[in-house]
């Protein structure tokens, strides 16, 4: 007899491939259109999407780093962090990433970094304040987690067609509502057509990127909690980094909106820390839920 | 390193150990003294993430075969702790050079954790060597990757790169051997150093 708990798992990996290849079509509508123009436009479309992927792998780990004014640190300044870092590589096989710490009040981490070489877990100095080490060891697990089902590549992939959607909405409205020469207007007119696309695009892609935002979450947890064989302790970081960032004022909760102000930057903001991302995450009950069954698996010495 | 369909999936799943290969430092033990010096130091221990569960559940069960295992062994002392990252050691004590009593309880224990399905959170063995200068070595079993690496503490703090590296020497070729050094994690406070 398979127990319900097994059953939802199943639940939430089948959900995980329609959101994949609801994705891929979503691309295959991204480019369709100049494939209709001519072949050599829709060849151009797809280069033109590949180079921006391309390049915000190569770069967005220290964009993301950036923003959070994160500082890499050595194993001889933070041991604490790096010994748990690397117990949880002896764990999983993963190669060991950088560790950075950024200088904030509220607790929060993320993982940024497409290649595995450069890969990187940042946590916040806030978060570090108020979690145990066993908090702090789930809270690391679940952002390695993250770099095990590199989902700052998803999350790459799933966000740029929203971000192409809003960047030519602005651009093209910018130009026609401009104050602009009576060129860029025209300009503007000629490029109406991929308005039209975006308009038609961007709610869907955005719902879609931000759907498998929650999922991937979901994923992590889960992950992150049979690494660690402590659920009890991912249940406590959550809550508690939860509510602090309940209680915490507004000013504080604007030194965190780079980060989300970066749409397309493939920082995995652990963001239950940060209430404007609230959406990209599934509420803490669920998240809290799913560990307990996480907890009555190891319980019953099933994987 | 999980699957491409269980990254694309989004769960990729602690791995099982190999157990076995530990058994490969009996003859490597030989070569490691006839060329650096080091004989066995009797010890060993096994670290472990200690799981979530109460004293019914599966993980206590498995922590109650362990101290009957141990307890039955004669001549041997075992002891527990656990560490400041909260994972838990198991530490075997026997005479020095008596490696394969050693590598027999380490293997004891981690068939114990793997045959109660806890293989996954089992993190490392270790095996300790002394030389008469008072130097210290471990050669450590990492069992997710299958793989040994050497771990020697200097005296003045910090790691002994050179010692590491003869003992790579030595040994690298009978046993699988981690290549990337960026792997050989630091244990400074096993208990079987």
């Amino acid at each position: 007899m398979v127990p319900a708990r097994y059953s939802r798992e199943r639940g939430l990996t089948s959900r995980v491939v329609l959101t994949m290849v609801l994705l891929a079509v979503l691309y295959g509508l991204l480019v369709t259109p100049f494939f209709q123009v001519s072949t050599l436009w829709g060849l151009a479309a797809v280069a033109a999407v590949a180079v921006l992927l391309t390049a915000q792998f190569r770069y967005a780990d220290n964009v993301a780093l950036w923003a959070m004014d994160a500082r890499e640190v050595s194993a001889a300044e933070e041991p604490e962090l790096h010994g748990l870092v690397e117990r949880l590589c002896m764990s999983s096989g993963l190669p060991k990433p950088r560790v950075a710490v950024a200088d904030t009040e509220i607790p929060n981490a993320f993982a940024a970094g497409c290649r595995r070489d450069r890969a990187v877990v940042c946590v916040t100095t806030g978060l570090r304040e108020r979690l145990d080490v066993a908090e702090l060891e789930s809270v690391l697990a679940h952002e390695m987690a993250h770099l095990a089902h590199r989902d700052v590549v998803v999350a790459t992939i799933a966000g740029f067609p929203a971000f192409c959607g809003g960047l030519i909405i602005t651009t093209v409205s910018g130009l026609l509502l401009g104050e602009g020469r009576l060129a860029a207007r025209l300009a503007g007119v000629v490029l109406l057509p991929m308005v039209a696309l975006a308009v038609l695009l961007f709610p869907l892609s955005q719902l879609l990127n931000l759907a498998i935002s929650r999922q991937r979450e979901l994923c992590a947890d889960r992950t992150g909690a049979l690494l660690t064989g402590r659920p009890a302790a991912s249940s406590a970081a959550l809550t508690k980094i939860c509510a602090e960032i309940e209680s915490a004022p507004t000013a504080e909760l604007r030194e965190l909106r780079p980060l989300n102000g970066l749409l397309t930057v493939p920082a995995r903001a652990t963001g239950r820390a940060v209430a404007d991302l609230v959406s990209t995450h599934p509420p803490v009950e669920v998240r809290v839920r799913r560990l307990t069954e996480v907890s009555q698996r190891l319980a019953s010495g099933r994987r | 390193m999980p699957s491409f369909g269980d990254v694309v999936l989004g769960r990729a799943r602690p791995a099982d150990p190999d157990l076995d290969a530990i058994f490969g430092l009996v003859p490597a033990a030989a070569a490691l003294e006839a060329m650096t010096g080091f004989v066995p130091s009797g010890l060993g221990s096994v670290c472990f993430r200690t799981v979530d569960g109460g004293v019914f559940d599966a993980f206590a069960q498995v922590q109650r075969e362990l101290r009957r295992l141990v307890a039955t062994e004669p001549g041997a002392t075992a002891e527990y702790s656990t560490d400041a990252y909260g994972c838990g050691w198991v530490l075997t004590r026997h005479p020095q050079g008596a490696l394969e009593r050693v590598v027999n309880d380490l293997h004891a224990v981690n068939a114990t954790f793997d045959e109660g399905g806890f293989g996954p959170y089992l993190l490392c063995s270790l095996t300790g060597f002394a030389r008469p200068d008072g130097r210290r070595l471990a050669l450590v079993y990492t069992h997710v990757s299958g793989t040994f690496y050497p771990f020697a503490p200097a005296a003045g703090g910090g790691r002994d790169d050179a010692l590491e590296d003869q003992a790579t020497e030595a040994v690298g070729a009978d046993l699988p051997f981690e290549r990337d050094r960026a792997r050989w994690f630091p244990l400074w406070d096993a208990p079987a150093i």
